[in-house]
């Protein structure tokens, strides 16, 4: 049994808004062994990036109200102050942000923001700036260490935000969609580089992306979350084969397929309710094909239907438990 | 305007001969040293009514300047542009305009394509206001009848863009595009900004549009799995220039160009389970401006030899309509 890196247990971050009270994700559950990667995935607003922004604790804490439990390598992260948050970002949990132009510093040389969080003296600093950009192959560094980021394309950017993120050698890096604003084979590229230096440098990965295809990629876990809550969980492998939730389901079925031709993509009905009118049960219910009175009144619990397979569904675990209890 | 030839479906609706469109890239006096961005260089197809044609390429490719350019919206530096029979880039304004009624165009960002001040109703009437239309009252009739066909409700008209989710407003932008009854539209990464589960649903509203009403879609995006869902035949661009154009099926299965075999590569699949063998390109798009010479792509092809690197390919029929653009195929 590895060791959990990161514990979160019912983490509930709600808004304060002039409107009202918004909950955005509810009640989260998950953890983070050592070296494993795991995929965040859902469509926007979702929660999926609230979620890593509570994790790092990055949220104005004026607007917005973390609870639960976040537990990092032993330690309990919502409970540090923020003279000791600082010490843990960048250092032990780093982050990798989707635009890189508007996540790096435009008048700052490349290499001095990646050297920034090492506090070396000037030449070593930006010797181990063009060690770190040769690790994430950016080409001739030596050069590139003084350039500004509006002279680099956005798989360059990308991968100086990479740099920086590496610069501590951190124990979780968590990258919040970090190929969504790059072309197709950059983001191959990113990809690769990121999966090559986790098994390099023995880093767990928390991904938030949209895209299931990054998924089956990138994940060892995955966790899919619906209008903030999570609504399944899995190995990556098993929710491919047998996805339970009638919204993972629908999501994969959406998606067009390179290789069969199909005339209709079966699409999901109806869009994601607004956060100010949640419904009141099952929140997935009005769009539900196989919804019930009993999902319409009650929020469905995430049980585990074996197998650590994870579901918030009361269609989907009452099956289970009948066949449990036929056999 | 010019008398347009008859089309039914099958018949050629559309034809781009060596379609080019470059952007000044500095203000240099002496035409010696003036440089452009060859944003679109040298485009040849041709359209059949009723068909979809899909225009892939990475960011930068030209794929959207050229739909821009088919509208007239983006003057055409060279080549022609015949649509039904008239060569489109010699008409004059007002000729022009009454183009407009049967080219229309869905744009990517419904957030910024709908004017926020306008209510739903009069953004769907303004272009029968411009072409003079009907009356106040057909108008409204008609925009209920377009709200309905695009899965709204007719009382949606009284509403303004900001109460509408993305999907519903990219919904609202299908309906202005259907408003004069064009014959052929371009979408321009309509469904890009959308989430999955509502793409789905509007590119399953686009296919059973063109069914009822014949329309013609030239379709842009730069995903390649959504480009082969939606269209008949596939174009590859790579730096203004088309290197593949086949079939929907066999642009994927029988990729021949590299840089197609690259890109359908590239995309990630939704299945953990298939062992694939990976070519990654190496580097980046280089810069329109200063496009290398020969074979555009040999900078980043792993197969390029010193003839790609000397002389540009010829785009060309190589069997059965399976045009591609590479020395190395025979």
């Amino acid at each position: 049994m590895q060791d959990k890196l990161l514990e979160v247990t019912n983490l509930v971050t709600r808004f304060h808004t002039d409107d009202g009270v918004v909950t955005a994700v509810n009640n989260l559950c998950f953890d983070v062994k050592q070296g494993e990667s795991v995929c965040i995935v859902g469509e926007s607003g979702c929660g999926k990036s609230v979620t890593s922004m509570s994790i790092m604790r990055l949220l104005n804490e004026r607007q917005a109200e973390v609870s639960g439990s976040i537990r990092f390598d032993g330690k309990e992260l919502l409970e540090l102050s923020m003279e000791e948050m600082r010490k843990i970002r960048g250092k032990e949990i780093a982050m990798i942000f989707q635009e890189p132009m508007t996540a790096l510093n435009p008048v700052f040389t490349c290499g001095y923001q990646i050297s920034e969080v090492l506090q070396l003296g000037k030449a070593e600093a930006r010797a181990r700036a063009i060690e770190l950009m040769k690790l994430v192959g950016i080409p001739l560094p030596e050069k590139r260490v003084d350039e500004y980021p509006h002279q680099l394309s956005g798989g360059m950017r990308q991968r100086v935000m990479i740099a920086m993120a590496l610069a501590c050698q951190p124990k979780l890096l968590i990258a919040d969609e970090p190929t969504t604003a790059l072309d197709v084979t950059i983001q191959a590229q990113i990809m690769e580089l990121i999966r090559e230096l986790k098994e390099r440098l023995n880093m767990a990965l928390v991904l938030i992306t949209h895209d299931m295809g990054v998924v089956a990629e990138m994940a060892e876990r995955v966790v899919v979350m619906y209008a903030g809550d999570a609504v399944e969980e899995a190995d990556v492998r098993t929710l491919f084969r047998e996805p339970m939730h009638p919204y993972t389901r629908g999501l994969l079925a959406s998606i067009p397929r390179l290789d069969t031709n199909t005339e209709e993509l079966s699409a999901i009905e109806g869009t994601v309710p607004g956060l100010f009118e949640m419904p009141k049960g099952c929140r997935f219910a009005p769009r539900c094909a196989q919804c019930t009175a009993q999902c319409e009144m009650e929020d469905p619990p995430l049980v585990d239907i074996g197998g650590n397979h994870m579901v918030r569904c009361f269609n989907v675990c009452d099956r289970e438990g009948a066949d449990h209890a036929q056999a | 305007m010019r008398k347009l030839d008859e089309v039914k479906a099958g018949d050629e609706l559309l034809r781009l001969e060596n379609v080019k469109k470059y952007y000044p890239a500095n203000k240099a006096v002496f035409k010696k040293d003036r440089k452009y961005v060859k944003a679109v260089d040298g485009i040849s197809l041709s359209l059949r009514c009723g068909e979809t044609m899909g225009l892939v390429g990475e960011s930068g490719c030209g794929k959207s300047t050229l739909g821009q350019t088919i509208l007239c919206l983006e003057k055409a530096t060279a080549g022609k542009i015949i649509y039904r029979g008239v060569d489109i880039t010699t008409l004059k304004k007002e000729e022009l305009r009454e183009l407009r009624k049967e080219i229309q165009i869905i744009f990517q960002d419904p957030y910024s394509s709908l004017n926020p001040k306008m209510t739903v109703g009069s953004i769907i009437a303004e272009p029968m206001v411009i072409h003079h239309m009907g009356s106040a009252a057909q108008r409204d009739k008609r925009v209920g009848e377009l709200l309905e066909l695009v899965g709204l409700r007719p009382e949606h008209a009284k509403r303004y863009p900001h109460e509408f989710s993305g999907g519903q407003r990219q919904r609202v932008g299908i309906a202005r595009a259907l408003a004069m009854d064009p014959k052929l539209i371009i979408c321009d990464e309509a469904v890009s900004a959308l989430d999955v589960s509502i793409q789905a649903q509007v590119l399953n509203l686009l296919r059973k549009l063109q069914k009822e009403l014949g329309l013609t879609y030239i379709f842009i995006a730069h995903g390649l799995s959504i480009v082969k869902h939606i269209s008949n035949r596939v174009g590859v661009m790579y730096l203004g220039k088309l290197v593949e154009l086949a079939e929907g099926d066999s642009v994927y299965k029988n990729a021949l160009h590299p840089y197609t075999r690259a890109l359908i590569s590239a995309i990630p699949e939704p299945d953990p389970e298939k062992v694939r063998q990976r070519e990654i390109l190496v580097g980046d798009v280089p810069s329109p401006v200063d496009p290398p010479g020969g074979c555009r792509f040999h900078t980043r092809c792993p197969h390029a030899s010193e003839r790609c690197r000397q002389s540009a390919p010829e785009f060309r029929d190589v069997g059965g309509g399976h045009f591609a653009a590479c020395h190395l195929i025979k």
